[in-house]
């Protein structure tokens, strides 16, 4: 089995209710403390399960994706030299992302740091499962994103953490660097254009959840 | 209207939107048993999944394979030999290149290192051989300690590299300068190779330089004895306060003694210059520091200066040197410039 395989085992999840969770998912507890303690196993499990969704993550800062994948091996070894140190930690991928993001943003350069000031992250509102593609024409789901698009670049932020990542609202603001009320508020802003967007196509979403028996 | 804030109240809720993107059993549990409570929730149930699940970024990225696990082989190397040397002052941009060199050369084995790791443990038995670089950048020392308890600190500019683990020999090659404080073990002879220089000890503190680039390789001996060789079939055994001098374009192997403090004083953060021409200690500053210095008058290079500093600066040292030679000095931020004094 390669690795990539073995990481993408990881990542899939049956969504439908009821489903015992894919059994390779270790507590982050369990996997954290075990790792302080020096266990090898837990750091490769750490890697494998998250170095792909930093990078992903990691290159929406900079095209330069050598320098994100060096970012993510020294968060690694930075993580291997103070581990005796290192405190209890909720959500490893919560910390990772905010470590992360430190790093990236520490060393980018000037006109990256400007560009990004601009731009920040790109959103796209891209149904996976089919049924909502058919239902919901290209075209408007392409207004939604442009309305996305439209958004401060911080509340596109938290939203791609909250909806995508699954990040929490404590989690979003350690990597914004913001209080947690204002990561819960600006989530908050964000879905309410985002739901003030969707009304017009409300109908198309229920005929579509119609298709679903859950 | 009315619909969309009841999915609301369902895409605000952390809970929920955890659940969507990576369900537990507990999660799952919970989320039966709430719509077996609120069954008319249904299709909000299902239309909040829908739009948690379209929100995405533009563009995704994935690592490349190889480099996905070259990260990781250099991380777990980077497990398995971190805690026994300590960094001093090396900069980001700087670990990043050790990184890359480093990766250069673990790649090879890399393969071997997955394939056990894979397995959540990784055996020193089933291990091969795997080869360790460590380098400094000019401005940066690194002290680091070998599987056998060897202590080398690096000097700047300089590069060690060795195969872990040590089986008959402990073999380690070094390009620049590095002082060892080797711990004694008759049965595996502790070899330095440098150049076209071999010295070999059982367990003794010595010093060697071997930047490229100069035409002399220095083995200068502080405890214990040291036997050294050359390519040419030149050999000496040295004794404390004694060097052993190579010189590439003399062919010759030369013992010498030497000024303790001129040679080592690096290690302990002194510099010292005894009658060295100003291109030397140019050059030696070049390194210490990990600047780039500019002479505008050549004639300045040939004149010869003596001193010694502790811990200094670069701007203390320059303007040291600088009223004992007469020049003066810019700090900019490329290069610095010296000029003669008006």
């Amino acid at each position: 089995m390669s690795l990539k395989t073995f990481l993408y085992q990881h990542q899939e999840h049956s969504i439908s209710i009821g489903t015992v969770s894919d059994l390779e998912i270790r507590d982050d507890n369990v996997v954290w403390e075990s790792f302080k303690r020096g266990d090898q196993g837990s750091l490769v499990y750490i890697y494998r399960r998250y170095a792909n969704i930093l990078f992903n993550y990691g290159c929406q800062f900079s095209s330069r994706s050598e320098y994100i994948r060096d970012c993510i091996q020294e968060l690694f070894c930075d993580l291997i030299d103070s581990r005796k140190r290192l405190g209890e930690v909720k959500s490893i991928k919560g910390y990772l992302f905010a470590s992360l993001k430190r790093k990236i943003v520490r060393g980018l350069k000037k006109e990256e740091l400007l560009q990004h000031d601009e731009k920040g992250i790109e959103l796209s509102f891209t149904p996976t499962s089919l049924p909502i593609s058919q239902s919901l024409e290209r075209e408007q789901y392409a207004i939604i994103e442009r309305k996305l698009g439209e958004l401060p670049k911080n509340q596109r932020e938290a939203l791609v953490l909250y909806f995508y990542e699954g990040l929490s609202y404590v989690e979003i603001a350690e990597i914004l660097g913001i209080k947690v009320k204002s990561a819960r508020a600006l989530t908050y802003r964000g879905l309410d254009t985002l739901s003030r967007e969707l009304t017009p196509y409300k109908e198309a979403f229920y005929v579509l959840s119609l298709l679903f028996h859950i | 209207m009315e619909n969309n804030r009841e999915i609301s109240d369902l895409i605000v809720d952390e809970n929920f939107v955890e659940w969507v993107v990576k369900p537990d059993e507990a999660s799952s549990h919970y989320w039966s048993v709430w719509l077996a409570n609120h069954p008319h929730r249904k299709k909000d149930l299902e239309m909040a999944r829908q739009v948690i699940e379209s929100m995405q970024y533009k563009h995704h990225f994935e690592m490349k394979e190889k480099d996905f696990d070259m990260v990781l082989s250099n991380i777990v190397s980077h497990a398995k030999y971190e805690p026994d040397h300590d960094r001093i002052g090396i900069s980001l941009p700087w670990r990043r290149i050790i990184g890359i060199a480093a990766s250069l050369i673990i790649l090879l084995t890399a393969t071997f290192l997955i394939l056990d790791a894979s397995m959540g443990e990784v055996n020193d038995k089933k291990l091969t051989k795997e080869k360790v670089t460590k380098t400094t950048l000019p401005g940066q020392k690194m002290t680091i300690k070998l599987p056998d308890g060897t202590k080398v600190m690096l000097n700047a500019g300089s590069q060690l590299s060795y195969q872990v683990p040590f089986v008959k020999q402990r073999k380690v090659e070094l390009t620049g300068e590095g002082f060892f404080e080797v711990v004694r073990d008759e049965r595996k002879p502790f070899i330095v190779r440098s150049g076209a220089v071999r010295t070999e000890v059982l367990g003794t503190s010595f010093n060697v330089k071997a930047y490229p680039g100069e035409e002399q390789t220095t083995v200068s001996v502080v405890t214990g004895k040291v036997h050294v060789s050359d390519d040419l079939g030149h050999e000496a055994s040295l004794s404390p306060e004694l060097q052993g001098v190579f010189d590439e374009g003399k062919r010759q192997l030369l013992v010498a003694q030497f000024s303790r403090y001129q040679v080592i004083g690096w290690k302990d953060g002194i510099i010292q210059f005894e009658d060295i021409p100003l291109q030397s200690v140019f050059l030696q500053l070049e390194r210490w520091y990990g600047v780039k210095i500019k002479v505008s008058n050549e004639k300045l290079l040939k004149s010869q200066y003596t001193g010694r500093y502790i811990n200094a600066s670069l701007e203390e040292v320059l303007d040291g040197i600088g009223y004992a030679s007469g020049f003066e000095f810019d700090l900019g931020k490329e290069e610095i410039v010296i000029t003669n004094k008006n």
